[in-house]
Parts: C-alpha cells; sequence; structure tokens
C-alpha cells in the first residue's frame, strides 16, 4: 500500500515536471522489467532493448496511467506485450536472415557474477526458450511473478481455462527437457 | 489439469498446515508414479526459486537510466522528423515542379520583352516595318505555290481517273475518237491505230 502511495506521488511528480521522479520510478521496476523481458527472451540483450523500449513508453504514456490497477500491474502489461512483439519481430527477422543470428549465451556473463547461479539460469533459460510462447508466458507469470490465474487472464486477456491448459502443458514439457539432461 | 500439481505446490511454497504436510508425505510415500513426479516438479521448482533469487550487477544497473534519457533524445528528433516527413516531402515535390514548369515555359517561348530592349530603335523599325512586309509577301508567294501545287495535283489525278473509267468507252465508240485525239500526241495516236490493225479489230 505504501508502495502504491509511493508510486501515485512520483507519478504525480513527474506529471508537474519533475524529471527525477521518473528516475525513481525506473529504480524501483527496471529489475522486474528486465527480468520478466529476459525470461521471455532468454538473453540479455533482447531484454536490455525492451527495458528501455518499455520505460520510452512509460515516459510518454504516464500521462494516461488511470490509477485503475497498480503501476505495477500496468508496467507488467507493457513489459509482456513488448516481450512478445520484440520476439515475433525477431522471428521474422531471422526468418528474413536480416538479423544478428549470433550465439548471445556469453552475453549474460557481466552482470551474473557467480557461477553456479548463472549455469542454474542458463539452464531454466534454455528450457523455457523451447517452449510455444503462449505457454512460456503462463509459466512465468505463475511461477517467477506468483500471479494467480485470475491475474494473468487481467494481464493478457486470455480465458482461465486456456492459461491453466498452457500451464499444464509448459509443466509437462519442462519435467521432460530438465529431466533428460 | 494435473491434479497433484495444486498440492504439489501448496507443499513446495509451505502453504500446508501440519496436518495437510502429514497426508500429503503419507500419500506420496504410497504411490511410486506420484513419487516420481514430484520429484521432477521439484527440481523445475528449485530451479525457477534459484533464478528468482539472482540480481543483477551494478555497473550494468547503473547504465539503465543514462542511456534511456540519451534514447530519449535521439527518439525525440527521430519523432520530429518522422512527423514533418510528408510535409518536407510535399514542398520539395511543389518546389521542383514549380522549378522545372518555369524552367521548360523559359524555353519554349522567347521572353520577347528581353529581345526588344536588347534592340535599338532603327532594328525595331526594321524589323516591325520592311522585314515585317518582306515576311508577308514572302509568306504570301509560298502559300499561293502550295495552293497551285496542290490544284494541278488534283486536277492530274482527276484527269487520270477519268481516263481510266471511259478508256474502254474511249477506245469503242467512234464518237469519242476525235475527243481521244485531243488528250493524245500523234505518236500514240499511230501506235493505238496500229495495234487494232494488228489485233483485226479495224
Amino acid at each position: 500500500m505504501q508502495d502504491a502511495n509511493n508510486d501515485v506521488e512520483l507519478i504525480k511528480s513527474f506529471l508537474q515536471g519533475d524529471e527525477s521522479a521518473f528516475n525513481r520510478l525506473v529504480k524501483q521496476y527496471q529489475e522486474k522489467i528486465y527480468w520478466h523481458a529476459r525470461r521471455m527472451t532468454g538473453n540479455h540483450l533482447d531484454a536490455d532493448e525492451i527495458l528501455q523500449e518499455v520505460l520510452i513508453v512509460l515516459y510518454n504514456k504516464l500521462k494516461t496511467f488511470k490509477f485503475n490497477s497498480s503501476l505495477y500491474t500496468w508496467i507488467y502489461t507493457i513489459t509482456n506485450t513488448r516481450s512478445i512483439n520484440f520476439l515475433k519481430r525477431k522471428k521474422l527477422r531471422t526468418f528474413l536472415s536480416l538479423g544478428d543470428i549470433k550465439n548471445q549465451a556469453n552475453e549474460s556473463e557481466n552482470i551474473i557474477a557467480d557461477l553456479e547461479t548463472k549455469q542454474k539460469l542458463e539452464k531454466i533459460e534454455k528450457a523455457l526458450q523451447k517452449l510455444p510462447v503462449k505457454q512460456r508466458e503462463v509459466f512465468i507469470m505463475r511461477n517467477y511473478d506468483d500471479l494467480s490465474y485470475e491475474e494473468i487472464a487481467k494481464i493478457t486477456g486470455k480465458s482461465i481455462g486456456g492459461l491453466k491448459a498452457n500451464h499444464f502443458h509448459a509443466l509437462n514439457k519442462l519435467k521432460e527437457m530438465i529431466t533428460d539432461e | 489439469m494435473n491434479k497433484n500439481e495444486t498440492a504439489f505446490r501448496n507443499f513446495l511454497e509451505n502453504k500446508m498446515n501440519e496436518d495437510e504436510k502429514k497426508i500429503f508425505l503419507e500419500k506420496l510415500e504410497s504411490s511410486k508414479e506420484m513419487k516420481i513426479e514430484f520429484e521432477k516438479i521439484n527440481k523445475i521448482y528449485d530451479l525457477v526459486q534459484k533464478s528468482k533469487t539472482v540480481t543483477l550487477n551494478s555497473d550494468y544497473t547503473l547504465t539503465i537510466i543514462p542511456r534511456f534519457r540519451e534514447r530519449l533524445v535521439n527518439d525525440n528528433k527521430a519523432s520530429f522528423i518522422s512527423k514533418y516527413k510528408y510535409a518536407f516531402a510535399a514542398i520539395f515535390i511543389l518546389f521542383t515542379t514549380y522549378l522545372v514548369t518555369t524552367q521548360l515555359l523559359n524555353n519554349r517561348e522567347p521572353n520577347l520583352q528581353k529581345i526588344y530592349s536588347e534592340l535599338s530603335d532603327n532594328e525595331v523599325s526594321y524589323f516591325v516595318t520592311d522585314l515585317g512586309i518582306d515576311l508577308e509577301n514572302e509568306v504570301d508567294d509560298l502559300v499561293t505555290e502550295k495552293i497551285d501545287s496542290i490544284y494541278n495535283e488534283k486536277l492530274n489525278e482527276n484527269f487520270s481517273a477519268s481516263l481510266s473509267e471511259n478508256k474502254n468507252k474511249i477506245i469503242t465508240d467512234d464518237m469519242n475518237l476525235t475527243e481521244l485525239d485531243n488528250y493524245l500526241s500523234d505518236n500514240d495516236i499511230d501506235q493505238l491505230y496500229t495495234e487494232l490493225l494488228e489485233k483485226k479489230i479495224l
């Protein structure tokens, strides 16, 4: 509740012309945006690009925020939509061979120091990338962000039944992938 | 949906009370299949929980806001250009069209006012009076010649056509022989009579 009040104060200050208020909002949410994008894309460079895109959208659209939902839910929805659009664009670029298709796995070395954690992260990231986007999306929201199916349905606009089915398939595939290794 | 999923999740997230935990563990011990499934889920859960604790290196996080600010400035510039690019393009096309059109019109029609301004009074007078009359006469002669030539040409065509149409009639009709004489030379008449005699028509 205190966070929500703090968000409202920061938004009001920013809309009155205080640029530092926006910087404080960014510091508060940058990791959450980054990690959702990172789990969706599976690499640092793409996650960083999505993070920058989301910040631009927030900066330009914050004046349209209605305070009907929490700022976190609003940012989360924007991040999720941007991530899915980014993946579609990337898929198209790869299909047309316009993109840089180099292996970006090593790019994460600089941002994660602990080797054991890094290896575990890479293992689950690799498995997540093998899931279809719809299944990956619901798995991340359910297991990493601890969102209920009702909350996920609000964010994605999909039915709860469909989300449960996607989560079930995602879990089964991950079980196979992780135990096979 | 897997019926055990909720139970596994509640157990792993420590959301069960002691009695619920006891029942769950008893079930798990009694079913080998359920135990295997739980182990798999536990492995995934462990990986997810470990990767959730990862924090970003401060060397990276400190660059996020400066890079965002830099990008914001660049995006605003790009947005200004993209917003007005069609207006610029339209103005450029109109201006180019105007330039090209005026250039073409200037090349097609000599600027008479400029020529007049460069001539002396005598020269202007010569062009307007003497040369003007000569030109008029010259044009008249040319027109008359052309009309005569067309007239003669038409006359010849009509005569040839008339000759062709009446050829047989002229040959067979005695009454027209005298008329034929008017159009033929003496040699032609001799040749004609010779041919007629040879073919025993006469």
